[in-house]
């Protein structure tokens, strides 16, 4: 074999002792999830990112924002220091302080809010990352305030929302049995883009071994390309669809009755209003022959179980869509497919869990009911959050909820998810407090009064749980950028500057204090797990859990409730126990906004707004593309790369169109958080569902128009 | 001859090959970095638009070699043609039009960008970096 020279070694980025390159095991924590990457180092710093095969849970690959990690770390828009804003809020205009500064106004400022209008008045806010949510809330108790508010507000929780009503308090997003199941509903999903890389093996195995799919999605996508059968409803539609499926299903006697005697309540009124979605009307609501639709309630019934796949949010961005999400995951219970092998939520061995982490450490609030979102939104505080709802964060800042928001202690807030961003800018103007903690100078920062550096994945040490059993320890991969802190300091030294304790199961007064109680829910110690770089078994798991166990749910019956109670105990319009579809069209301008507004939909390189400051993302594919069917933009006469106006009541900005014929005829698909070009802009921040308050992001009203050429 | 081959049935257009190319080959301070992939957006029968993804063939007979006045290019042991001698380019662009697949690119300062098939990598017994990460399998070397 031919031998290299050290030039042509360090070229190829070859780890070895010629070069210098070692390679580090780390965690990526581009998105929510975080798969297990080889970082290859040299003098300290990061030169490669690689999938990590170390493990038996780990499948090898990063995706393609994880590809660009370096760039992510050492970008220059990076925060380094803590900073106090020097010109006027929006302007960006900021000068260095130091840390003890910081923390010292803060707190005076804290407290000053506190004194002068009560401590429910300051918003505690966590966006991405998520990780320390449960300790972020143990400050906002011991400060006082019941508004301890998430991203989740536009999120995943409505769809945990919608399973809880049906499957109780103890579900939230249920996993599909993909190893058993025989068929596969992937409904609104495309797990070939978007699916954290530590999950997708397990539906690639499922497609290797022939596993039958129905794929639910107004798009084409890779994922549908798989598919059996494919169904097309115009975004928004779920709901009926699953109740005219529900119909095919038990007008042929395809229901599993022992199933639903035994396990479930409401059926009977369930029967009976399903019946209402013959296949003609909703062929004719959703647009989906009804011949395809019957084929794909036969196939899921016929196969079952089938667990039906969910992804967080494009269901339940429609102002029905805690209903809709109601509606498609029942067809879980009529097919006795929740809580069996090869369905959903299957029985099996219990995982290691860290203690106080994100899913596992939901914090009882104080006041909780004195929340702003708490009269609002009923069910909200009834059902998994144990938050507030922050869609109307506006709204709040400006004292039209029952009392004003005056400060603002947030932690990676991204104005931009929310609709109507401009209405944010402008109440986070008139805040007397701001503070913003963030890996970047990003558009919210701009707002803030002090700017807080915090640091990536590679940057802190932490704590995994791989597959089912092995605790993961990572040390720092680099050295932090700058002053940069993790959020976990910054919490507990911002308690220490309140005097407040942090927790008291026990006190968090370090990262490191922070790790050890993480560590001790799996009955190890921080000096066992730091010992071992490949992993070490957990000492103590959850326990498993039988069909039988599963299936005694956490709903106020016991029983899965087709005719939710929780929902019927709130008194509310819209909050039906039955899950009624109402048609948002009949809210929307369609005359003047014929076309449907489809944002937000997952494309492979994005993540909301983070990756557009990433050029090796940013650069893939312009953006923000306004998507439409060739034949759509050809009866508008417009054409491919043409910039054309696109309206909604809301206002107007200026799109490049782009024919793409995986669009549904009829709708508009744009990806939203483009700065200045985002189309939240033109979002409607009043377009919510009245139960979860989530915006209508996924099925709202545009029209496009040609821009007017000027002659001569 | 050594090349990467894609199944179009598994890949998912996800462009992690082609970042993965990037991360390989540049700093993360070049933000122009061409990508040695290609990719080009596909219209399937179905409707579905995404993205395909390319190299370089490294042909038997290589048409870019064969036309660069520079002697730019050069075939490695295991089997890939490479710009070894990349400075040496003057921009001529000769082995854009010989090459009959549209492969070769030309960065800023309009020197060749091409696939070098990670060789280095692969004669230390790694694999290529798109190879490597793709998510879906759907890359593959052909020694």
């Amino acid at each position: 074999m031919k031998t290299f020279d050290k030039e042509e070694l360090l070229k190829a980025k070859i780890p070895c002792d010629e070069t210098g390159i070692t390679v580090k095991t780390g965690l990526c924590g581009f998105c929510g999830d975080a798969c297990l990457v080889d970082v290859y180092c040299r003098d300290g710093k990061v030169i490669k990112v690689e999938g990590n095969k170390s493990q038996p849970s780990s499948c090898g690959h990063v995706c393609v924002k994880g590809a660009a990690l370096k760039q992510a770390l050492y970008s220059p828009k990076r925060l380094l220091y803590p900073m106090k804003r020097v010109g006027e809020r929006g302007e960006g205009k900021f000068e260095r302080i130091s840390w003890e500064q910081a923390y010292q106004t803060i707190a005076e400022k804290l407290n000053q809010s506190k004194e002068q209008y009560g401590a429910k008045s300051t918003l505690f806010y966590v966006g991405h990352p998520k990780w320390f949510r449960a300790q972020a809330t143990d400050l906002a108790n011991a400060y006082g305030t019941p508004n301890f508010g998430t991203e989740s507000s536009t999120c995943a929780y409505a769809v945990m929302m919608a399973c809880q009503c049906n499957f109780g308090r103890t579900v939230r997003m249920p996993p599909a049995d993909l190893r058993n199941c025989k068929v596969l509903c992937v409904w609104a999903g495309n797990p070939l883009h978007t699916t954290p890389l530590t999950r997708l093996p397990g539906f690639l195995k499922a497609l290797e071994r022939g596993v039958k799919l129905i794929v639910i999605d107004p798009r084409c996508t890779p994922t549908s390309e798989h598919a059996d059968i494919h169904l097309r409803p115009l975004p928004g539609t779920d709901g009926a669809l699953a109740l005219g499926m529900a119909r095919v299903i038990i007008t042929e006697g395809l229901q599993n009755q022992e199933y639903i005697d035994k396990y479930t309540t409401g059926y009977e009124a369930y029967k009976e209003y399903v019946m209402e979605f013959t296949p003609e009307k909703v062929e004719q609501l959703t647009g989906v022959p009804k011949e395809d639709m019957i084929a794909a309630a036969r196939l899921m019934a016929t196969q079952a179980p089938c667990p039906i796949q969910l992804s967080a949010s494009p269901l339940v961005h429609n102002i029905n869509g805690v209903q809709n999400v109601r509606a498609i995951t029942l067809l879980m219970a009529l097919t006795g497919s929740f809580g069996v092998q090869g369905g959903s939520m299957a029985p099996g061995p219990g995982r290691a869990m860290l203690k106080g982490g994100m899913t596992g450490g939901v914090r009882e609030r104080v006041h909780a009911q004195q929340d702003l979102s708490h009269e609002q939104f009923p069910a909200w505080a009834k059902l998994s959050s144990q938050e507030v709802q922050v869609t109307r964060l506006a709204d709040y800042i400006e004292g039209k909820g029952d009392y004003p928001i005056k400060t603002v202690l947030a932690f990676g807030m991204n104005h931009h998810m929310w609709p109507r961003p401009d209405r944010i800018e402008k109440a986070l103007k008139q805040l007397d407090f701001f503070v913003d903690v963030d890996l970047y100078m990003t558009d919210t920062c701009r707002y803030a009064d002090i700017v807080l550096p915090s640091q990536t994945s590679l940057e802190r040490e932490q704590l995994q749980v791989l597959g089912m059993d092995t605790v993961f320890y990572q040390g720092h991969v680099v050295e932090p950028m700058g002053e940069a802190r993790s959020d976990m300091d910054i919490l507990a030294g911002l308690a220490d500057s309140l005097g407040l304790p942090l927790g008291n199961d026990p006190q968090i007064r370090s990262h490191e204090d922070y790790l050890r109680m993480a560590v001790s829910g799996t009955g190890l110690t921080l000096e066992e797990v730091k010992d071992a770089p490949e992993g070490t078994k957990a000492k103590r798991t959850l326990p498993g859990k039988t069909s039988e166990e599963i299936l005694q749910v956490k709903t106020p019956s016991g029983k899965i409730e087709f005719v939710s109670s929780i929902l019927e105990s709130c008194h509310k319009p819209g909050h039906e126990g039955l899950p009624v579809y109402h048609d948002y069209r009949e809210q929307l301008p369609l005359e003047a906004y014929p076309l449907i507004l489809s944002t937000g939909s997952r494309k492979p390189q994005f993540f909301h707004s983070r990756t557009y400051r990433i050029p090796w993302l940013a650069k893939l594919e312009e953006y923000p593309l306004a998507e439409v069917h060739p034949k759509d933009a050809h009866k508008l006469g417009m054409q491919d790369g043409e910039v054309v106006i696109l309206s909604t009541p809301v206002g107007s900005m200026e799109f490049v169109l782009s024919e793409n014929s995986s669009t549904l005829k009829g709708t508009v698909n744009i990806y939203h958080g483009a700065g200045e070009k985002d189309i939240n802009y033109l979002m409607d921040d009043t377009y919510l569902d009245p139960i979860s308050g989530f915006p209508g992001f996924k099925s709202y009203c545009c029209r496009l128009q040609k821009k007017e050429v000027s002659h001569g | 001859m050594a090349r990467i081959v894609c199944d179009e049935n598994k890949c998912s257009g996800c462009l992690a090959c082609v970042v993965a190319c990037m991360d390989q080959h540049y700093e993360e301070t070049q933000e122009d970095a061409v990508s040695l992939r290609l990719y080009e957006k596909k219209v399937f029968p179905s409707g579905l638009v995404r993205y395909a993804t390319r190299s370089c063939l490294h042909c038997t007979a290589a048409a870019c070699m064969e036309a660069c006045p520079m002697q730019v290019f050069e075939r490695t042991e295991n089997g890939f043609v490479v710009a070894a001698n990349r400075e040496r380019c003057i921009g001529c662009k000769k082995c854009a039009a010989a090459c009959p697949f549209d492969v070769p690119r030309f960065d800023a300062e309009n020197k060749v960008v091409k696939c070098d098939g990670c060789a280095v990598r692969v004669a230390c017994g790694l694999e290529p970096a798109c190879v490597r990460v793709c998510n879906t399998g759907a890359l593959k070397l052909v020694p």
